[in-house]
């Protein structure tokens, strides 16, 4: 029934109700009709049949006789008698005896002997009866009724089907309106439930559960399903709730780590900044007096003790030299990186540039291949190829001819540069040195330099998020490498 | 020899003190050197007042300074120098231990004429004094009003 599909469950119920209670009291009134129908004509039959029965008695003598008068006479009494219509008395020769038809009544006799029962026709019911005498037949009784008391009844019966179908569609209603209540009722009250529950993300509202029926199992379900519901959103604020303070946390303690680190630096420019200018006051006094000493007492000392003296100025000189190349180091660490496209090639000219004096004298062999440029900071970055470009001058200073190779490999993401020399190499076991501050790898006799040149090296290229490594064979050579990111290191 | 001008050193470090005159002395620089113990003394000199109201005339040809001293530092001498009408034409050079590159910014924000790093090495010291006396005291017209002082 499509057209029930968008009314209202009250609505569904109701015309269920109504049309359940009009069906049983049509079907029950029908049933009742058909009963009363055939009872009630056999009743008739019955009574018509007393009727001609008491009739075939009055007539036997006027059968015997043949006395139509009195024959109409036993028919005459019939008048008493509204729903007789007609009636006729029959001898055995087919004649008819008497005949009696009410007023009014002109339906014709039939001509002869109509056979014995009785029928049912359009207007009325008619029998047929022997008349016996002492068991043998004398003639034959012919009777009609019309069917108005019939139809009265049944016209009666009617009404009170109407009425009784109208009382039950009109009871039937009120229940249903009743039933409607205890059914949609509770249905639209969780409805109502769900409503709030999603309009206000209030998930400890419950649904009442006032019946026990499917409504108040389905009351049940929703309150388990928000039962869950509610027990993992308070999970869930629970979970949120620790993240929040984890983050707090964590922010709090960055914030404390930075303040720690700021003291931290500022301690260390301080210390810096001490060593810078305290230090080297009383490394200046030492050396400054030690020549005044000299020249004051040359004449007076002898060769020892001069040596002595030299000893001191030299020791003082080079702990000065240290002190500058190790606040060189605490700058480079510190200083700001100044970011900008770099001309490694023009760079690389420069600084060999330079280092022209170093090679004079020397067989040297330099192969620098065509650089690519990098964004750096351009100070930075030189520091690195002259600490790297004088170091494997330097190494090389003990053989035959210097044989140094600048060049680079391009890994997709970065660089890859790399300064190979010929000279004194070292032995890899002792790699993780490298690059350590005033870590030497050779003794200042056979090659001069503090240590701390490497160390600047990996802390730039460090700096500029790049790392750096090297590789070496004792008195084969070495090859240092450094990487550089093609679009540049991000933190300043 | 040539007309020699008055150099007033302020440095704390009597070491110091004795090493600048030496190397000062090494080229006949040091007659006319007025030594000071820290930045407020020279302030008094500059400025005649304290111990040196009765001073002779005139301002130094240059004043050498060093950067870290007791009460007022190096560099509160050279605010107070550049900022006075009077004084503010004096060079002023910085004789440090510090090669701080915030102490360098600072002072030449101040207007600091000369800022020079004493060496560690006693010949470099030597001439390092020896050309700032040479270039302060001999080679460099001083302002008008500065004192001379004839060998």
């Amino acid at each position: 029934m499509p057209f029930l599909k968008n009314a209202s469950i009250r609505t569904k119920l109701k015309i269920v109700i109504l049309l359940t209670s009009g069906f049983s009291v049509v079907l029950v009134a029908g049933g009742f009709f058909a009963y009363e129908y055939f009872t009630l004509r056999e009743s008739i039959i019955e009574d018509l049949g007393t009727k001609a029965d008491i009739l075939a008695e009055n007539s036997n003598a006027a059968l015997a006789f043949r006395d139509s008068a009195d024959a109409g006479s036993v028919l005459a009494s019939l008048s008493s008698q509204p729903r007789i219509t007609s009636a006729a008395i029959y001898d055995l020769t087919d004649g008819r005896l008497a005949v009696y038809a009410r007023t009014g009544f002109t339906r014709p006799f039939p001509d002869g002997v109509p056979p014995d029962g009785s029928r049912f026709e359009e207007d009325g019911l008619i029998l047929v009866k022997p008349v016996l005498l002492s068991g043998s037949r004398i003639g034959t009784i012919y009777l009609s009724m019309d069917l108005v008391g019939m139809r009265e009844r049944f016209r009666l019966y009617g009404e009170i089907a109407l009425f009784i179908l109208i009382g039950s569609l009109v009871l039937a209603y009120f229940v249903a309106t009743l039933l409607e209540r205890a059914i949609s009722r509770p249905v639209m009250s969780l409805v109502q439930t769900a409503k709030e529950v999603s309009d206000r993300q209030d998930f400890s509202i419950r649904a009442t559960r006032t019946t026990n029926d499917e409504i108040g199992l389905l009351a049940g379900a929703i309150n388990a399903m928000l039962d869950q519901i509610s027990e993992r959103e308070a999970n869930v604020r629970k979970a949120n709730e620790e993240i929040r303070n984890l983050n707090e946390e964590l922010e709090g303690r960055v914030q404390k780590r930075t303040v720690q680190l700021e003291r931290a630096n500022q301690e260390l420019e301080a210390f810096s900044y001490s060593v810078s200018h305290d230090l080297r006051a009383p490394l200046r006094h030492i050396d400054g007096f030690a020549q005044m000493l000299q020249k004051h007492s040359a004449a007076s000392l002898d060769e020892k003790g001069l040596r002595f003296l030299h000893t001191i100025s030299d020791s003082a000189t080079r702990m000065g030299q240290l002190i500058d190349e190790l606040l060189v180091f605490s700058r480079m660490g510190r200083a700001d990186m100044k970011r900008a496209d770099v001309d490694m090639n023009g760079l690389v000219r420069e600084i060999l540039g330079e280092m022209v004096g170093d090679l004079s004298g020397r067989k040297h062999i330099l192969n620098v291949d065509f650089l690519p440029n990098v964004t750096g900071d351009p100070s930075m970055l030189r520091l690195v190829l002259t600490n790297l470009l004088s170091n494997a001058i330097k190494y090389t200073r003990k053989k035959e001819e210097t044989v140094v190779h600048l060049g680079y490999r391009d890994e997709g993401e970065r660089f890859v540069f790399f300064i190979r020399d010929n000279g004194a190499g070292f032995d890899m076991k002792y790699s993780d040195k490298l690059f350590g501050v005033f870590q030497r790898l050779h003794r200042s006799a056979d090659f001069d330099g503090t240590g701390i040149g490497l160390a600047n090296v990996k802390r730039i290229v460090q700096r500029h998020d790049g790392s750096v490594w090297g590789e070496g064979i004792v008195d084969q050579g070495a090859v240092f490498y450094f990487t550089l990111p093609k679009a540049g290191g991000h933190h300043g | 020899m040539a007309e020699l001008k008055r150099i007033l050193l302020a440095e704390d470090n009597e070491k110091d003190v004795e090493l600048t005159l030496e190397a000062l002395g090494e080229h006949n620089l040091a007659n006319e050197v007025v030594v000071v113990g820290d930045g407020e003394e020279a302030l008094d000199y500059l400025f005649r007042r304290g111990a040196y109201t009765h001073r002779p005339d005139g301002n130094p040809a240059v004043v050498l300074l060093d950067l870290k001293m007791p009460k007022v530092d190096g560099l509160q001498v050279l605010r107070t120098v550049k900022a006075d009408s009077n004084l503010k034409t004096i060079p002023v050079v910085m004789l440090t231990s510090s090669r701080e590159e915030t102490d360098l910014v600072k002072s030449y924000d101040l207007g600091v004429n000369a800022y020079v790093v004493k060496p560690v090495g006693f010949q470099e010291f030597v001439a390092a004094v020896k050309e700032l006396g040479v270039f302060w005291a001999i080679v460099n017209e001083p302002p008008p009003g500065s004192a001379t002082a004839r060998k």
